[in-house]
């Protein structure tokens, strides 16, 4: 009986112990990350079977259970994920936010000073320190790009060492994940049927830190052992092996990390797209969402302004009267060649239009049949059969692809970035002050002896920013308008396949059989048309300068009544082979030798005046007429003339000559042939040429005037004889036009498809990077909301709590005390029986 | 439900960290006085206060050229003050010329004040601004605008003028071509230019003139040609530039009109035989041929009565032309004035703008520091809350009463 009561008494006695030692255990691990309460499970034993029925036989520990719930803790891990991911983005695009918008060190100061700059010499073109203060501003502001240019590239490296560590990170905790599901097998085959709990709380804890630095998915085995999955799918840990990640360069773009499978035939790529959560996927989403696109976006307003900026500042004069060069250096795109290219194949790339101009970057590719160039940020293709050439580029978004050499073979790739390095590689071409051009290169002048009240405009240079469409009348003849000005540029040309036409500063070319109503554009240099039969190269700008050099000889207005006009050239230096296309000077003026001001010299039998159909020159015997447009007779093939004035029109001459070793003899039954009355000196000869059309006046309008690249309008009343002058502009250094055009760029739209300033541009900037760093900001807080409220579920369920501890410790306290005090009374019972023997 | 010990802590430790962030955030706002401190803050606030920021500047900008402009302007006006001036005082001394009881030297004299006005005038037309710049010179600001010859002044400039934008879109002139001052000045009376030959006998003093009808005005140059025989002094009207006689014998009576083709004119005094008169069509005369001219006259000697008539032709033509050259000038001050005013106006409104937009600027990125210190006042006593109460919290435990 006594014995019964040792062995319940005993039973319970261990059980209390047990129970305060897991108590204790509890107390100790209370803080212990990951650690689950313990509780041992108590059941009575099996009772003894009497005839007064079962006996209790004590008490037993089945089992000391973790308080665990698989559900809550995978929804901790996931809540957990999805807050490192936002936290580390959060904590990526704050460095940017703050960089961005910083009222000193944003770049809109810069920005700012920089047109201020160009503000001042405007205000004072030809003073020194405003032109430096030009340059420094420009120069600030160059440094200002740079600047956070180079804080995005701290960023990206930053991102780089970031994933290294963050691999390194998943590796070990893989491996450790690994050798607990070892450790827990042996562990918990060793025991049968028990737990390992504290092991297993420790694998749970690897698994939770796991899920900090990439979302990780948890199979559990029937084994006991965890297989872990990141990604879509991508194996970690598989039962006591784990796989090792590693950070590898793109092969598409060396500065770039990825993530793959280390294996011995090399490094197999992860997609990013695949690995998501944790902070790894906060750096890989920071860097793809925002980090390329905010760096792109830089770049893309430092090429538009530089690019923008260097077309007008090229159609302007600068202090020693040449013609404005670049006054920034163009960032060019970046190409890279995939590492599995043939290494002497290449792909150049060339921006077109900086309006067009994403913040997107683009891969292009040979397939074997198609080369095709997609966008990489929505994935947007275009594509051809044929290999793009320099001639024949593939132009998209504002960027023009070719391959310099090559064939590619299929497969091989290019990532083409074209605003990546905008920012960093912008720099000031000029470092002279007096190159920076704030003259326009022309100038206008109404003559003194003007008796009409007609006026002539400034002038300007219009570049080939202005669109100009060119209309077929006929399959051989086209008209020319220029539609920013509504001028005509042309009438009634003559159309070759292929041949050269040339208007504003640029050259193109048409090419096929054009029908009459077939209109060809060309703006911005780019060329569309209508027909569908005949095709319009892209124009390039005339070399070196958008402006006609023949603007140096000047142009000459000249009223030969209140409603029509002439354009003259203004000197006598039409030298052989001189020609100006366009405007009202076709048919060009063809050989006019020059001969200095002592007279002009007209050499060959078949020189030809204007040989657009109007006075050719031939040779026919001993006498030269002119007639109908003819000159005929020249023996010797020469015509020597000197004298006064002498004016070519078409075939008719002008003046009061003296002709030198030829009788001339001039059939007035042709017409329009006059010889004024004797006038002037004997010296200094002026000859002007001509064509033979005039040109209507409408004095109720200002009529624009364009010609090869320049323009100025006349307005009012004009009388015969009025002459305006259009020349170059030498000496002008007090003029200030081309410095204001350049100050109206800030208000200008160029970027964006023509919808954005260049501070419009970076507002936008800043407001996409603030609203996506504010989204996260929000989201980062929920997400944080969250993971403590789940943490708080799996606590509640999981956690220790000290009181409920102290209260188990004085509970199995006084089970172990009753336990003993039990013992006690079995021994005085026991000592009872004994004591009865004495 | 059930808390354990680590749920205690942690809700705490994170209710702390956020009043504290948010402490931390308020006291920044007080502390730079910016309720945008980065654009997360308001992302649209802080993209509308760039633009504002940069609406501002150029605005700051245009309020720099116009003071610019201004000084540029009121250099030009005081040399043009200095110019009306000159004719003035050339105009005086012209009439003073004219007396024909002035000997010849007196005139001589005369003419010798008039020659150093001239060489003011030369001075004048090439002034130059604070930088060595010619005011008058249109673009070329290093070339001396004016050179004078032996008739005038030849001008080397050009008719170029330097804008200055004063406003979003507003440009005005800061400078006026010399040309345009100087040189295109309309003599005679603006339509046609009588003369008499400078070789006329007579005594002949031809008008101004006027046109009488401006409807048959044709442009034409023509001459006047005065005989006089047996007393009576007739003359013929010639068309010079077609070469046709207009009418001839037409009898002569000293100051009635002469009249045809729309214009009018009297000659007064007593023609010689043969004498001429021309009539021109206006053209453009600079300032200095006319000058030059009126030196001329005065020069030249006039002790007899052709030589007095010359004289009375000679000083009636320079006060035409002086008074158009007056004319002109005041024009150019007129529009030099206006466009003054005009730069006044924008400055007022541009200084109505800066404070618009300063006030735009504040409402978009300023604190509003009331509130923003009541919200650290609040904030403050919430977490001193929060930390009173987590000790409390923490500071209870069973095991402190075992």
């Amino acid at each position: 009986m006594a014995n019964g009561i040792f062995g319940v008494g005993l039973s319970g006695l261990n059980a209390a112990q047990l129970a305060l030692l897991t108590a204790g255990h509890n107390i100790s691990n209370a803080a212990t990350p990951g650690y689950t309460r313990q509780q041992t499970v108590q059941v009575s034993s099996i009772p003894q079977l009497t005839g007064a029925g079962f006996i209790g036989k004590g008490v037993q520990v089945a089992t000391i259970k973790r308080i665990y719930d698989e559900f809550l803790t995978r929804q901790v891990a996931q809540a957990q994920t999805q807050a490192s991911q936002l936290d580390a983005y959060y904590a990526q695009i704050k460095q940017i936010d703050n960089i961005l918008g910083d009222p000193s060190s944003g770049l809109s100061p810069a920005l700012q000073g920089f047109f201020s700059g160009v503000d001042d010499v405007a205000a004072n073109p030809s003073a020194v320190p405003s032109r430096q203060a030009l340059l420094s501003s420009a120069q600030s502001l160059v440094s200002r790009f740079r600047a956070l240019d180079q804080r995005f590239a701290e960023i990206r490296s930053g991102i780089n060492s970031q994933i290294v560590s963050s691999i390194a990170a998943i590796n070990s905790l893989a491996q450790q994940v690994a050798g607990l599901n070892h450790t827990i097998m042996v562990a918990e085959s060793a025991s049968g049927v028990q737990q390992a709990n504290d092991l297993r709380d420790q694998r749970e804890q690897l698994v939770a830190e796991l899920n900090k630095e990439v979302a990780a998915t948890v199979v559990k085995q029937g084994d006991g052992s965890y297989n872990v999955f990141i990604g879509n799918g991508q194996a970690l840990v598989v039962g006591n092996n784990a796989l090792k990640l590693a950070a590898t360069a793109s092969p598409a773009d060396p500065s770039r990390m990825m993530i793959g499978y280390a294996s011995s035939g090399g490094t197999v790529l992860v997609p990013e797209a695949s690995l998501s959560g944790g902070s790894l996927g906060g750096y890989l989403a920071f860097r793809n969402e925002t980090l390329d696109a905010a760096q792109n976006a830089l770049g893309r307003i430092a090429i538009g302004l530089a690019q923008t900026f260097n077309d007008q500042h090229r159609l302007g004069q600068d202090l020693d009267g040449a013609l404005g060069g670049d006054f920034f250096k163009v960032p060019v795109p970046k190409v890279v060649a995939n590492s599995g290219n043939n290494p002497a194949h290449g792909v150049a790339a060339s921006i077109t239009s900086v309006g067009a101009l994403t913040a997107s970057d683009y891969s292009f590719g040979f397939d074997g049949t198609n080369y095709t160039l997609t966008r990489l940020a929505d994935g947007t293709k275009t594509s051809t059969a044929t290999a793009p050439s320099a001639a024949a580029p593939l132009v998209f978004d504002g960027i023009s692809v070719s391959i310099s050499s090559g064939p590619l073979a299929a497969g091989e790739s290019f990532l083409i970035q074209p605003t990546r390095n905008g920012a960093r590689d912008l720099a000031v071409a000029i470092s002279d002050t007096s190159k920076v051009a704030a003259a326009a290169p022309l100038r206008t002048a109404a003559a003194l002896g003007n008796a009409g009240t007609a006026q002539i405009g400034a002038g300007a240079v219009n570049g080939f920013n202005d669109k100009v469409v060119i209309s077929f009348t006929s399959g051989t003849a086209f008209d020319v308008v220029d539609s920013t000005t509504g001028a005509v540029l042309a009438k009634n040309m003559a159309y070759v396949s292929g041949g050269t036409i040339s208007f504003n500063g640029w050259t193109t070319q048409i090419s096929g059989a054009p029908v009459a109503g077939d209109t060809f554009s060309i703006d911005r240099l780019l060329a569309s048309t209508t027909s569908g039969t005949a095709t319009i190269a892209n124009a390039s700008p005339n070399s070196p300068s958008p402006v006609d050099s023949f603007l140096t000889n000047g142009v000459r207005v000249v009223f030969d009544s209140a409603t029509t006009f002439h354009l003259e050239g203004t000197t006598n230096n039409i030298s052989g082979g001189s020609s100006i296309t366009g405007g009202t000077f076709a048919p060009p003026i063809g050989t006019l030798a020059d001969g200095a001001n002592a007279g002009i010299t007209v050499t060959g039998a078949a020189a030809a005046i204007g040989s657009g159909g109007v006075g050719a020159y031939t040779s026919s015997g001993v006498k030269t007429t002119v007639s109908g447009g003819t000159i005929a007779g020249v023996g010797s093939g020469t015509i020597t003339i000197s004298g006064a004035t002498l004016t070519v029109e078409g075939g008719s001459y002008y003046g009061s000559t003296t002709f030198k070793g030829m009788d001339i003899t001039i059939d007035e039954a042709s017409g329009a042939i006059t010889i004024p009355a004797a006038g002037g000196g004997a010296t200094a000869s002026t000859f002007h040429a001509r064509p033979a059309t005039a040109i209507a006046y409408d004095n109720t309008v200002s009529n624009p005037l364009s010609v090869n690249g320049w323009s100025a309008a006349i307005s009012g009343n004009a009388v015969a004889g009025d002459v305006f002058t259009i020349g170059a502009n030498s000496g002008g250094i007090s003029d200030n036009r081309n410095a204001l055009l350049l100050a109206a760029l800030r208000d200008s739209k160029p970027l964006l498809g023509g919808s954005a300033t260049y501070q419009a541009a970076y507002g936008q900037l800043v407001s996409s990077v603030g609203n996506k760093s504010r989204e996260l900001d929000v989201t980062s807080k929920a997400q944080a909301n969250l993971v403590a409220q789940t943490e708080q579920a799996l606590q509640a369920l999981s956690g220790v709590n000290i009181d409920e501890e102290a209260a188990n410790l004085l509970r199995y306290q006084q089970i172990y005390q009753a336990a003993g005090k039990l013992m006690q009374i079995a021994d005085s019972l026991f000592g009872t029986v004994l004591d009865l023997g004495r | 439900m059930r808390i354990s010990t680590n749920t205690v802590y942690d809700k705490s430790i994170s209710t702390l960290q956020q009043q504290l962030a948010d402490l931390l955030k308020t006291q920044q706002q007080v502390a730079t006085g910016r309720r945008v401190v980065t654009p997360s803050d308001d992302p649209v606030a802080a993209a509308r206060a760039l633009d504002v920021s940069q609406a501002a500047a150029v605005n700051t900008q245009y309020s720099v050229n116009r003071k610019s402009a201004q000084s540029s302007l009121g250099l030009e006006e005081s040399v043009l003050q200095s110019l009306t001036l000159l004719i003035q005082d050339v105009r005086t001394t012209a009439v003073n010329a004219g007396n024909p009881v002035l000997s010849d030297s007196d005139r001589a004299a005369l003419a010798a004040e008039l020659r150093n006005r001239f060489d003011h005038l030369v001075g004048l037309a090439n002034s130059a601004d604070g930088s060595g710049l010619y005011l008058f010179s249109g673009y070329q600001g290093t070339t001396r605008p004016f050179t004078p010859t032996a008739t005038g002044a030849q001008y080397d400039g050009d008719q170029g003028q330097r804008l200055v934008q004063i406003g979003p879109s507003r440009q005005v002139a800061i400078s006026d071509s010399g040309s345009d001052i100087f040189e295109r000045i309309r003599n005679g009376n603006g339509v046609f230019v009588t003369a008499a030959n400078a070789t006329n006998a007579g005594t002949g003093v031809i008008s101004g003139g006027a046109v009488s009808d401006s409807t048959l005005l044709t442009g034409h140059g023509y001459r006047i040609d005065f005989s006089v025989a047996g007393g009576v002094t007739t003359y013929d009207v010639i068309d010079t530039t077609t070469s046709t006689t207009l009418s001839t014998g037409n009898p002569f009576t000293s100051g009635n009109a002469v009249a045809f083709d729309g214009i009018q004119f009297d000659i007064q005094g007593a023609p010689a035989s043969g004498d001429r008169f021309t009539i021109a069509p206006s053209g453009n005369q600079s300032l200095f041929v006319t000058l030059k001219k009126l030196i001329a006259s005065v020069e030249a000697p006039a002790g007899d009565a052709a030589g007095r008539a010359r004289l009375a032709n000679g000083v009636a033509a320079a006060l035409r032309d002086l008074d158009h050259a007056l004319d002109n000038v005041l024009r150019v001050r007129a529009d030099l004035g206006s466009r003054l005013q005009e730069i006044d106006a924008l400055e007022s409104l541009g200084d109505d703008m800066a404070l618009q937009y300063q006030q735009t600027l504040s409402q978009l990125q300023d604190v509003d520091y009331s509130r923003a210190v009541s919200d650290l006042t609040r904030q403050q006593s919430y977490l001193e809350a929060a930390q009173k109460s987590f000790l409390k919290v923490t500071g209870m435990s069973l095991f402190d009463f075992l």
